[in-house]
């Protein structure tokens, strides 16, 4: 029998980000993934599928999974009676397992464009291009036209997602030009529902604030803050990384934005 | 408020199934998709296969491995899926990064060719494959292959000389 091709197998590549290789065998992993660009480009690949299964598949798909379980199932008569009230049972079982697991999922991004906020809440940044999503870490470069969503996870019912930059000031994106907060069911959200942000044409350092609130927050007083921070120019924008306002939790992330490609 | 919700259920509604069929559709949920995606290509085949995948984990949640063998068994689900949809012509294999092909005059030689064998392994039983898809696709090694599949590595080799077997009907039945 033939050796098979000498690449890492997709299977190993999970194993390995997993942490579930042997020790020698993962070193060896890590050694070849270092030198090879054939499975650097397939790791490359599979950490944006599981990217876009994260923020564009599962909270698109996660109530329809339930559905279509509980469509497929055809409990003995006795059991029908109580499975009719198994929708009410799926959505608490959501709402629980995203509060309570206590341990992060695997394919979540590495830590760095993973901001942990106390309480457990989470504010992410992804990169939609070219039919992939990409999480956007701290610092990162983003042309004019990329466009953005946000992935958030809170147990507060209210948020706000806003950015500030030197040029074009201050932008509210979620809700996108609101007056106040967004009530948000609580567990993952992504955010803006059904639609991207799509950056302008103003380059330098940009900001991007999520704040969580119990009660919805004034646009007008943030956007004050923000403004507050955009008049102080790029580098109070890149240093500024919470604003001075009553929010229960907030987060932010810096970007720099360039020129649009050629 | 979940203990309690829980707690008020009748004991006849299989609240862990539902509960846990979520957790394990958050926790490897991503690597399902990626696996389907990175055999089927197309988005809406890869997601609909996911979905497929951990509908039959729901149903069978009584034969539910170990932890430790929760991945395996998921990513042999979705493999056998994909190739499923492949061989129902519901979906089309995507094969990267294709090595030249072999020169030589064996039919394994020729299967070192990832286009050749991905659209053989679509003509053979299921359960052979999946052993060829691992082996001559993903490029796994049959020692790998027999840990993924529960199976031994004789158990591997037997499957992967029946793939040679159907392989070559396969082919002379082309060539007639």
């Amino acid at each position: 029998m033939n050796a098979p091709p000498a690449h890492l197998a997709p299977y190993h590549l999970e194993l390995l980000r997993l942490g579930r290789l042997a020790g020698e065998e993962a070193e060896r992993a890590r050694v070849h993934l270092g030198s090879c660009g054939v499975c650097r480009r397939l790791d490359e690949r599979l950490h944006s599928y599981r990217q876009h299964f994260e923020v564009e598949v599962l909270p698109r798909t996660r109530a329809r999974l339930l559905e279509r379980a509980t469509a497929r199932e055809r409990p003995a008569p006795w059991r029908r009676r109580a499975l009719l009230a198994l929708p009410a049972l799926a959505a608490a079982a959501i709402v629980v397992l995203v509060a309570m697991r206590s341990t992060p999922a695997p394919q979540a991004p590495a830590a760095s464009v993973y901001l942990g906020i106390k309480g457990g809440a989470s504010f992410r940044v992804f990169q939609e291009t070219g039919g992939q999503t990409v999480a956007v870490g701290p610092g990162t470069v983003l042309h004019a036209g990329n466009a953005i969503r946000f992935l958030v996870s809170s147990a507060y019912p209210y948020v706000m997602i806003a950015g500030v930059d030197r040029a074009a000031g201050t932008q509210l994106y979620v809700p996108f030009r609101g007056r106040e907060s967004l009530r948000v069911e609580p567990g993952r959200q992504v955010l803006p529902p059904g639609s991207s942000i799509v950056l302008d044409r103003a380059i330098g350092p940009e900001r991007i604030f999520a704040l969580f609130s119990r009660r919805p927050l004034d646009a007008a007083v943030v956007t004050a803050a923000l403004r507050t921070v955009a008049r102080q120019g790029d580098a109070s924008v890149r240093s500024t990384d919470r604003l001075p306002i009553e929010v229960d939790d907030q987060a932010s992330l810096l970007l720099e934005k360039a020129a649009a490609r050629p | 408020v979940f203990i309690k919700v829980m707690g008020r259920r009748p004991e006849t509604i299989p609240e862990p199934q539902v509960g846990r069929v979520v957790e394990l559709y958050e926790t490897y949920g991503g690597i399902v998709y990626a696996r389907c995606r990175s055999m089927l290509g197309d988005a809406a085949a890869a997601e609909d296969i996911c979905q497929e995948t951990f509908l039959r984990v729901y149903l069978h949640m009584h034969s539910i491995p170990e932890p430790a063998g929760v991945l395996p068994w998921l990513y042999r689900i979705a493999t056998n899926l994909c190739l499923n949809a492949i061989r129902d012509g519901r979906a089309r294999p995507l094969l990267f990064d294709v090595p030249p092909e072999a020169e030589g005059a064996s039919l394994e030689d020729l299967l070192a060719n990832r286009e050749l064998a991905g659209r053989l392994i679509a003509r053979v039983s299921p359960k052979v494959g999946v052993a060829a898809w691992l082996f001559y696709v993903d490029g796994m090694r049959q020692e790998e292959m027999a840990a993924l599949l529960g199976i031994s590595r004789r158990a591997v080799a037997k499957r992967l000389s029946q793939f040679l077997r159907q392989s070559r009907k396969c082919l002379h039945k082309d060539l007639s």
